[in-house]
């Protein structure tokens, strides 16, 4: 009995937050995707029911921003594994200054996305950054990173892995680091190449961590926002509207609350799914 | 725990290659940034890109005195400090709650915060704004504290559950076979065994909302104007003051570099474990 | 294993099922919850001008009649004394000239002054929040395209002025009129004190346009003088010849990012004689002088550099300086960077010239004041000084651009400039004539709409009048759901 009341209290800051901030306006928006709400008025002009999400599912810009997200992630979460696990192995083993050097890898990772946007949007300056100055010297084309159509779509991809790689490392590193050595040290000592070792041994033991590290890392690819709002802006066109980008636009540039939050609806709906269908593949260790 | 692999391989001329292009790959955009904080708008405006040139502390020093950046990272660290205690003090009793307690759905609830992640900030930023007015909390350090808490706790909660997991049932039973309560368990055994779980928790929610822009932008005012924010100040209409902003994105990065490298072994610690022990 | 999968496809069902549960009580409840605080969420309560004004004038401002009897700066500062002013303003320069000569103003009445500076972008969603949900600020910059959605929120200012005017000070009739009437709703309420006077005209290379080489190889074959272009005939004629018989890589640079393509578009529409809407509030988009005008935009496009289709006035300076193009329509304000000998490497070859659209974009930005101020007396009062003839030259050095007419004849002020033919080509443009961006009060919809769809079509994504009718459609529906054609 009186575990409940332990319970209860224990739970009950963290509810409050989570109550108060995220779900109350949460079902605020329900309610507002089903009227007329422009941004200027500040209220709901009239009641319009189901013509908010019939428009936002009709919309062939919002199917768009879906794939465009899910491209997104895919291509961006599969780079930064793939590049995270390179760097996880290739920093496993005792180098001196090795603290060091691992740390300086995490330094991408602490800064704010508007700064790294910022950063890149410098770098990749059509006129006055220093890739294109390296492009130019090697006669190669110096293209415009972020008005062309294949240019841009690399850019945001390349801005969002330099910056989450080291998050991959440091959760892969930190797995790397727990496997225990008996196995592979007995698989090397009966003559199994490295490669064995890893693709037998190493790798079916990181399952569960990659598993985390990937939903970790998805979860917050899903929603990018900042990269696109600073270099791209959704563009050419709307060729890299994100689901995000496509909410934020509609309440801050059309500045109609309505559609927005019945975009919002359908977004966390669909995203919920997924979250729980990718739930369903946990590996049990 | 730190096994490190000791082979000596022909191959190791070819990786020490490797990691010094690892590390260039990672370092050179925070490097260039650096150099150019200290260039003038001059050497920023050429084709040519420089490497070697006199520099000028100009940028820096106009932060603080024509703008007021200490001021505004003060405001930050408030509302950041502040917001990733409350996260990590009610993530760790939610997550002590849902991880050493069995009750009838505890995994369903803790995957539920979790998913909470999920969820786009944009979504709400109108219906918060609309409900934090209602309330006349704009421009106050509770409104920001509030949402970056919430924004926070499903990580917190979650990172902290893998902390509470297997390992430490061991120390809470024996400490409990030698008389304690629950509770007396909890304040004398456990919490100082999560130090570390705890730092780096704290140190990502200190993160998260140093950094976060959007919520800033609708619930700040002249009094709590954050320093994130203040970086959009140098994209002007007609040109972008790149020597200002790399400067104050330096000076905006610096603190939590400090915070990160003294706790640096917490981190790694921490954030790693609470990834494996779920 | 197969234990194993049931038990978790169990769980996963009941968690499905649970979820859809809270859902559907979330549902209800939010709606339920939603009706309530929205019926309670009363709009901002309008407060009758007269009132205010009654009630401060009584309290503490005495107006005065003329210039010689201004008032006594003790019993000044006993009206501003303890008076804190909000402003939200821009971070660009001739906000910050504002700041410094508002500074000095609050300073010497005692009065404390606090200053929000935003890029446009954050400003634009931080007013576009803020005053519907009555924040109080006492000044704020309101750009023209705003003008439609937040004039119910702003003081009329010709009032303020009638009540708290000093004549001398204000010099209604010296501020350019083009400037005042751009600054009008459609009802013609003036909505706030003028800022700056912005318009688009021609920055160009004139080694370009004086070379005799080139102007020998120009009049063989077109048949008349090389000049800055004065008209569509001319401007694509120079193009051709620039990306043709000069070494210049490219012709022409013009604000053709998708933020700015309202007024890039709008150029070409309103010269042609087209609209954007009829006097129903119908999207004219896909009306002939609509296509035709997005047929002359893409023609213009192909003289572009390589980066086009990002240009934003920033990088439309950069490729002006790195002499990528010989020629851009920029904004007055904008070139005002062009200048700086620190930024411009070739500011002693520049030059600029009229627009050669009939009719340009009008720019103009004001400092308005909220109804939801505590001090409007008060905050008038400083944009009227520092507005009045006396600071116009400070406002210029600083980055500002003319608002009044004594400050466009005045000579002392045009030899200070670097290049004085800025304001030649600027009064042309001026004379010529604007066109104002639509002051509905859906503004948002129509730019983003316009703006998205002409920015599709110049990617190749879309062509012309299938772009232009989605467009008008898209519009169309969303002006019906919000009731605008009732």
């Amino acid at each position: 009995m009186k575990e409940r009341y332990i319970i209860a209290l224990l739970l009950t800051p963290s509810l409050f937050f989570l109550f108060s901030v995220i779900l109350f306006p949460l079902a605020f928006s329900y309610y507002v995707s089903l009227t007329n709400f422009p941004l200027i008025e500040f209220r709901a002009t009239s009641w319009v029911g189901l013509d908010n999400y019939i428009d936002v599912l009709t919309s062939p810009r919002f199917w768009y921003s879906m794939a465009f997200t899910g491209g997104f992630v895919t291509l961006a979460v599969t780079l930064e594994f793939l590049l995270g696990l390179g760097f996880a192995l290739l920093f496993d083993r005792e180098i001196s200054g090795g603290r060091v050097l691992r740390s300086l890898m995490l330094m991408p990772m602490l800064m704010a996305p508007l700064v790294v946007s910022m950063i890149w949007k410098y770098l990749l300056h059509v006129d006055i950054g220093v890739v294109n100055y390296i492009l130019r010297s090697f006669n190669l084309p110096a293209p415009s990173w972020f008005s062309t159509v294949p240019y841009a779509f690399f850019s945001v991809i390349l801005i969002d892995v330099w910056q989450w790689t080291p998050f991959m490392f440091l959760i892969l590193s930190a797995g790397l680091m727990s496997i225990p050595r008996e196995p592979i040290e007995a698989a090397l000592i009966d003559g199994a190449t490295r490669y064995q070792v890893f693709r037998y041994i190493t790798l079916p033991l990181l399952k569960p961590i990659i598993f985390i590290a990937i939903m970790l890392r998805a979860m917050d690819a899903l929603k990018v926002f900042d990269i696109l709002y600073i270099t791209t802006r959704g563009g050419p066109g709307i060729a890299t509207e994100s689901l995000t980008y496509y909410i934020f636009n509609q309440a801050l540039v059309r500045k109609s609350i309505g559609t927005s939050c019945a975009t919002a609806v359908i977004a966390v709906f669909l995203l919920f799914s997924i979250f729980l269908v990718y739930l369903r593949f946990r590996p049990r260790s | 725990m730190n096994h490190k692999k000791r082979h000596y391989t022909p191959y190791w001329p070819f990786l020490i290659v490797l990691i010094i292009i690892t590390e260039i790959w990672t370092l050179f955009p925070i490097f260039w940034a650096l150099i150019t904080s200290f260039k003038t708008k001059a050497e920023i405006f050429t084709i040519t890109p420089t490497i070697f040139f006199t520099p000028t502390f100009r940028n820096y020093i106009e932060l603080f005195t024509e703008l007021s950046f200490g001021r505004w990272m003060l405001n930050s660290f408030i509302v950041s400090s502040i917001s990733a205690i409350l996260a990590t003090f009610s993530g760790a009793m939610a997550g002590y709650a849902l991880s050493r307690f069995k009750f009838r759905g505890n995994i369903s609830l803790a995957n539920f915060i979790l998913s909470l992640r999920i969820l786009p900030p944009v979504a709400s930023a109108v219906p918060i704004f609309i409900l934090f007015n209602y309330l006349n909390l704009l421009d106050t350090y509770i409104a920001l504290i509030l949402v970056y808490t919430a924004f926070n706790l499903p990580l917190a909660i979650w990172m902290m559950m893998g902390f509470f997991g297997e390992l430490l049932r061991e120390f809470e039973e024996a400490a409990m076979i030698d008389g304690c309560n629950r509770f007396q368990a909890f304040i004398h055994v456990l919490l100082p065994l999560v130090r570390s779980g705890a730092i780096a928790t704290f140190i990502i929610c200190f993160m998260f909302a140093w950094n976060e822009l959007l919520y800033a932008v609708f619930l700040t005012g002249s009094n709590t104007y954050t320093v994130t924010l203040a970086l959009t100040r140098f994209v002007t209409i007609k040109r972008i003051d790149w020597g200002g902003l790399m400067a104050g994105g330096i000076m905006s990065v610096l603190p939590i570099y400090a915070v990160a490298l003294f706790v640096q072994r917490y981190l790694v610690r921490g954030l790693t474990f609470g990834a494996i022990k779920t | 294993m197969e234990m194993k999968s049931k038990i978790s496809r169990r769980s996963a069902i009941s968690t499905v099922a649970k979820t859809g549960i809270a859902a559907g009580i979330g549902l209800i409840a939010g709606a339920l919850g939603g009706y309530f605080v929205g019926t309670t969420l009363k709009p901002v309560e309008t407060v009758t001008i007269r009132e205010t004004i009654t009630r401060t004038t009584e309290k503490t401002i005495t107006i005065p009649t003329t210039v010689a009897t201004m008032i006594s700066p003790t019993e000044k500062k006993v009206e501003f004394e303890g008076v804190e002013l909000k402003v939200l303003a821009m971070s660009d320069p001739p906000n910050i000239a504002f700041e410094k000569l508002a500074k000095e103003f609050a300073e010497k009445h005692g009065m404390k002054i606090q200053f929000e500076m935003y890029d446009w972008e954050h400003l634009k969603e931080k007013i576009m929040t803020a005053l519907p949900a009555g924040v109080e600020y006492d000044i704020v910059l309101v750009d023209e395209p705003w003008i439609g959605e937040l004039e119910k929120y702003l003081y009329d200012m010709e009032k303020l002025m009638k009540e708290y005017g000093d004549p001398a000070l204000l010099d209604f009739d010296d501020i350019l009129p083009g400037v005042i009437d751009s600054l009008r709703t459609f009802e013609g309420k003036l909505i706030g004190f003028p800022m700056m006077t912005d318009v688009r005209f021609l920055a160009y290379r004139r080694s370009y346009f004086e070379d005799p080489d080139n102007k020998r190889k120009f009049r063989q074959k077109y048949g008349y003088e090389l000049k800055p272009p004065l008209n569509y005939y001319e401007f694509f004629d120079v193009v051709e010849f620039i990306v043709e018989e000069t070494d210049m890589p490219y012709g022409f640079g013009d604000l053709w990012q998708k933020d700015y393509l309202e007024m890039t578009f709008g150029d070409w529409l309103y010269s042609l004689g087209g609209r954007f809407f009829d006097e129903k509030l119908i999207p004219q988009y896909d009306s002939p002088e609509g296509i035709i005008a997005l047929r002359l935009l893409l023609k213009s496009l192909e003289y572009g550099p390589e980066n086009k289709l990002e240009l934003n006035h920033e990088l439309l300076n950069v490729a002006f300086f790195t002499e990528k193009v010989p020629m851009v329509l920029q904004w007055w304000s904008v070139t005002n960077e062009m200048l700086d000998p620190e930024v411009n490497p070739v500011i002693d070859d520049t030059g600029f010239a009229p627009s050669f659209h009939n009719l340009e974009c009008s720019g103009m930005m004001a400092y308005a004041i909220p109804l939801t101020s505590p001090n409007p007396a008060q905050a008038y009062k400083l944009l009227e000084w520092v507005y009045s003839q006396q600071n116009a030259a400070k406002l210029i050095g600083l980055g500002g651009t003319p608002i009044r007419k004594s400050t466009l004849q005045s000579e002392e002020l045009r030899r200070q400039l670097r290049i004085p033919e800025q304001w030649d080509a600027a009064l042309l443009t001026l004379q010529r004539g604007l066109w104002s961006r639509p002051k509905i009060k859906y503004h948002g919809i129509h730019d983003e709409v316009i703006c998205s769809w002409v920015h599709r079509v110049m990617s190749g994504e879309v062509d012309i009048e299938e772009a232009l009718r989605r467009a008008s459609e898209e519009v169309k529906r969303e002006f019906e759901k919000a009731g605008v054609y009732r």
